[in-house]
């Protein structure tokens, strides 16, 4: 759907005055509600009105051949009808950017330490899937199913095993508790979009400023001040001053959300108790 | 009531459709969003001159729709050409996604009842609401169970789905929109089923329509939640 010149105009001058539409500053973020599930893994989370739900499970499977000692991670992430809402060329970009991103912030940057999913070197190993759902689109849905992802790798457990040579025994969860994933760093990601010609950055925006948005970039963070990937694909040329700023608001964005994280499973974890 | 699992709903939860509803039936849980009647989404070949489209989509959990969601939407999309007056909108499309939260036995039912719910929320005119539960006869005691969990459908003989209309009409019999059926079993068995999805589907519409007064009375749009043990 078009926006029309009123709106994009609209838009625009609130900019100019500091403000955005949703009375949030230029570099705000909004509202953040990380549910987490009943379940082991499966997390809900709210970004605005923009809403993911992602379910983390576990298979026994074989190892690649090239990487006999190492587990396995895929990410399935689909933009269902309920996200796109029947645009199906700027949704087929979308997937693909969101999917791309989240392989580069969460596969390659090793956030999940593949060599503890070994269960038999060789023959058996961990192969972790993580499900991704856009349920609601009001923009910023790779921010939404990132934090979604960590928040479950986090909370998810993966059942214990026992390994005698070449005998590998899966404990139900009634036997022995299930074991925590290994995971080396919570990888963040931080979106800009560029209005205005490029004057006024905004964090996190909104399905109504993507679509006015003349450039994007994408950083994704952690807690140890490490800036884990970065996109910035086409659109506006930026001044290096301009993206050295974001990259700070990131870094300060990314510290932020890692502790609601962190909090929302503390949370979880003594409503479980 | 009490054969039925906890039974809880909320509609409006999305706000980028025209109507949408999460029903739980115990752990069961599924969303569903509809959008509609509408053009868009709909193409040349597929548009009735004299009627809406209805196009329903079910989303498992993990991985792609295989066999079993395609069969589901099948089952969804005959029982609900049956309820909604299609003919009140030709030349359109109403859209119905189904995504699942989680599968802890009677997927199907709880698909069919959220998609009542969301359609109702999405304002689409149906001449009578759709309930729907999972019977199921026990293998070794033959007893007749009705809406259980995943564990307890693994010893079943046969599990059947009932989806059942609102509309009674003059006859005192059930209006039954739906029957898919799994497994052996006899005539009498199915009887003895269907009296049982009947008085649980009664209690389901009551439950349906406390949760919709309870959210006109609250007055919001988006906002509308209600449960019951």
């Amino acid at each position: 759907m078009q926006v029309s010149t009123n709106e994009r105009e609209f838009v625009l001058e609130a900019l100019r005055s500091g403000i955005r539409v949703d009375g949030r500053k230029p570099l705000g973020l909004r509202t953040v509600d990380i549910d987490i599930g009943a379940d082991y893994g499966h997390v809900n989370v709210r970004l605005g009105k923009t809403q993911a739900m992602v379910q983390v499970m576990a298979e026994i499977v074989a190892p690649y051949p090239d990487r006999p000692t190492e587990g396995q991670v895929i990410i399935h992430s689909e933009l269902s009808p309920m996200a796109t809402r029947n645009e199906s060329i700027k949704s087929a970009e979308t997937e693909l950017t969101i999917n791309r991103m989240l392989e580069r912030i969460i596969r390659k940057s090793r956030a999940i330490e593949t060599e503890g999913l070994c269960i038999v070197a060789g023959h058996k190993v961990w192969r972790i899937v993580i499900n991704i759902h856009f349920l609601d689109n009001d923009g910023n849905l790779l921010d939404a199913a990132c934090i979604g992802v960590m928040a479950a790798l986090l909370h998810f457990r993966r059942p214990d095993v026992t390994v005698i040579g070449q005998e590998v025994t899966v404990h139900t969860i009634e036997e022995r508790n299930p074991v925590a994933l290994s995971i080396n760093h919570v990888p963040i990601c931080v979106s800009f979009a560029f209005l205005d010609d490029g004057q006024h950055p905004v964090l996190d925006p909104t399905l109504l400023e993507e679509q006015l948005c003349e450039g994007d970039m994408m950083i994704a963070v952690n807690a140890h001040r490490e800036i884990c990937a970065i996109q910035k694909a086409g659109g506006l040329g930026m001044e290096t001053s301009q993206l050295m700023l974001c990259t700070t608001v990131a870094l300060e964005k990314g510290q932020e959300i890692t502790e609601m994280i962190q909090k929302a499973l503390a949370e979880a974890k003594t409503k479980m108790l | 009531m009490d054969n039925l699992r906890p039974l809880s709903t909320t509609q409006g939860v999305l706000y980028g459709a025209d109507g949408s509803a999460r029903f739980h039936m115990g752990s069961t849980s599924v969303l569903v969003s509809v959008n509609g009647p509408q053009s868009q989404g709909l193409g040349m070949r597929d548009e009735q001159e004299d009627r809406a489209i209805l196009d329903i989509s079910h989303i498992p959990i993990s991985g792609t729709a295989g066999v079993a969601d395609k069969h589901m939407e099948e089952c969804i999309r005959t029982t609900f050409e049956s309820a909604i007056l299609l003919g009140y909108h030709p030349r359109t499309m109403i859209q119905v996604i189904a995504q699942t939260i989680k599968d802890d036995g009677g997927l199907l039912a709880a698909s069919i009842n959220a998609t009542t719910m969301a359609l109702m929320d999405a304002g689409i005119p149906m001449t009578a609401i759709v309930a729907a539960v999972t019977c199921m006869v026990e293998k070794e005691t033959g007893a007749i169970l009705v809406d259980q969990t995943a564990e307890s459908l693994e010893r079943a003989k046969s599990i059947h789905t009932f989806a059942i209309s609102s509309a009674r009409g003059n006859s005192p019999d059930p209006n039954v929109l739906l029957l898919h059926s799994l497994g052996l079993f006899t005539e009498s068995e199915l009887s003895h089923c269907q009296e049982a999805a009947v008085g649980a589907t009664d209690a389901i519409f009551a439950f349906m329509r406390k949760a919709v007064s309870k959210k006109i009375e609250k007055g919001h749009q988006q906002d509308g939640d209600m449960q019951e043990d």
